[in-house]
């Protein structure tokens, strides 16, 4: 083999090691992004709506909202590793069910609080984003006057006016994905009044 | 020529070699997705009970919170996931991987629920675990105060503390971690079956 020949080897050596040091590189960098996830609880939810017809009949309002705050509410008593609660303020920018008024600010609770952990389907809320809420009124004694009903009744509100879940694991949270706000409202809407 | 062409050959082959590396790279964190938490295969495994490493798991449970109206749950379920021959469980109330617990959690719209607590720098990699009945709705006159529904949940939840996923499909009747049919399945099917080897195999 003559020098140019031996050169252009070592020259596609040279490549093809720095090729596989790119690839081993990306995946220490995906080690490090998952060191750094949090832990993620899984819940039963006590409401998964199949149609946005059954989640307005079972919600006692709908509402199209802004979040304003979100901040530790409660936990459950236990002295270890107690289930923690976050309260979620939302102020009503248009009800689209029941007897609640524009500009009305709302408590919700959620399941899960920063810094500890949160449960899939139910992330956090985020302050300033705008989502599209199917309610009821808490039954207990706790700080929050409202719940969202679990993942198939929480929807982010894009700025193109689609609707975002937070799942893919549920038939109405796939449905809604990328549908228009106003679509749905429509249907919000066509729903007739429960008995 | 001929050093020209076995230089492209070299080189194609490096390419390829390179993507093929890089598919691994990038493919394989998106499959571990499924299967991301986990205990270590044959996690506490006793050889009497199974062959410790694939397929086997021994994962011991403290239920001094766990309120005996729960008790026939924990049993349905215990049943339903032993039956499939892979898994072995102890209960004590000493050192333990799962706590079952039972509490009033309030109307905050959740049944029961697994919560993982890791292995320090170990983010999918579960230490322990706590599982929770929610009586506001399961306990004696919850909304969901039945047999059947105690029953599902606590099949649910230790799913979940094996480290398997909800799934959403109408045609499978059968699984208690199929969100498409509840209340319905109060046994684990062989789609969380699979699942789970698809975790530990």
């Amino acid at each position: 083999m003559d020098v140019k020949a031996r050169v252009h080897t070592a020259l596609l050596s040279v490549i093809a090691v720095a090729m596989a040091l790119a690839a081993l590189v990306a995946c220490g960098s995906d080690a490090v992004d998952e060191s750094e996830s949090e832990p993620l609880g899984q819940a039963s939810w006590a409401n998964i709506f199949d149609s946005t017809q059954e989640a307005t009949g079972t919600a006692e309002f709908v509402v199209v909202g802004r979040i304003t705050a979100s901040a530790f509410g409660r936990d459950n008593g236990f002295e270890v590793n107690p289930t923690e609660y976050t309260n979620v303020t939302v102020a009503v920018e248009e009800v689209l069910k029941g007897e609640l008024a524009a500009g009305q600010t709302l408590v919700l609770e959620m399941i899960g609080s920063a810094g500890t952990v949160w449960y899939e389907d139910m992330p956090a809320f985020g302050v300033g984003e705008r989502h599209l809420l199917f309610l009821r009124t808490k039954k207990d004694t706790s700080t929050a006057g409202y719940v969202a009903m679990g993942p198939t009744a929480r929807y982010k509100i894009e700025d193109d006016g689609t609707l975002k879940s937070t799942s893919r694991a549920y038939t109405l949270t796939r449905t809604m994905d990328g549908r228009s706000l106003e679509a749905v409202k429509g249907e919000i809407a066509a729903t007739p009044a429960g008995p | 020529m001929s050093l020209l062409l076995r230089s492209n050959r070299f080189l194609a082959i490096m390419v390829l070699l390179g993507l093929a590396l890089a598919c691994v790279v990038v493919v394989t964190p998106i499959l571990a997705l499924d299967s991301g938490k986990h205990w270590h295969n044959g996690h506490g495994a006793d050889p009497n009970n199974c062959t410790p490493g694939p397929d086997c798991l021994e994962l011991t449970y403290n239920r001094d919170n766990l309120d005996s109206l729960y008790q026939g749950a924990w049993g349905n379920a215990y049943l339903a996931w032993h039956g499939s021959d892979i898994l072995d469980w102890t209960w004590t109330d000493a050192h333990y991987d799962q706590e079952l617990r039972s509490n009033d959690n309030g109307d905050d719209d959740v049944l029961g629920s697994h919560r993982p607590i890791w292995v320090s720098g170990q983010p999918d990699h579960f230490a322990h675990g706590v599982i929770e009945m929610n009586d506001f709705y399961l306990g004696t006159g919850g909304a969901y105060d039945t047999s059947a529904w105690r029953t599902h949940t606590m099949c649910h939840e230790t799913g979940h503390g094996f480290g398997l996923d909800h799934f959403d499909s109408a045609g499978i009747a059968t699984s208690c971690l199929n969100t498409n049919n509840m209340p319905n399945p109060t046994t684990a099917g062989s789609h969380d079956i699979n699942d789970f080897l698809g975790v530990y195999n």
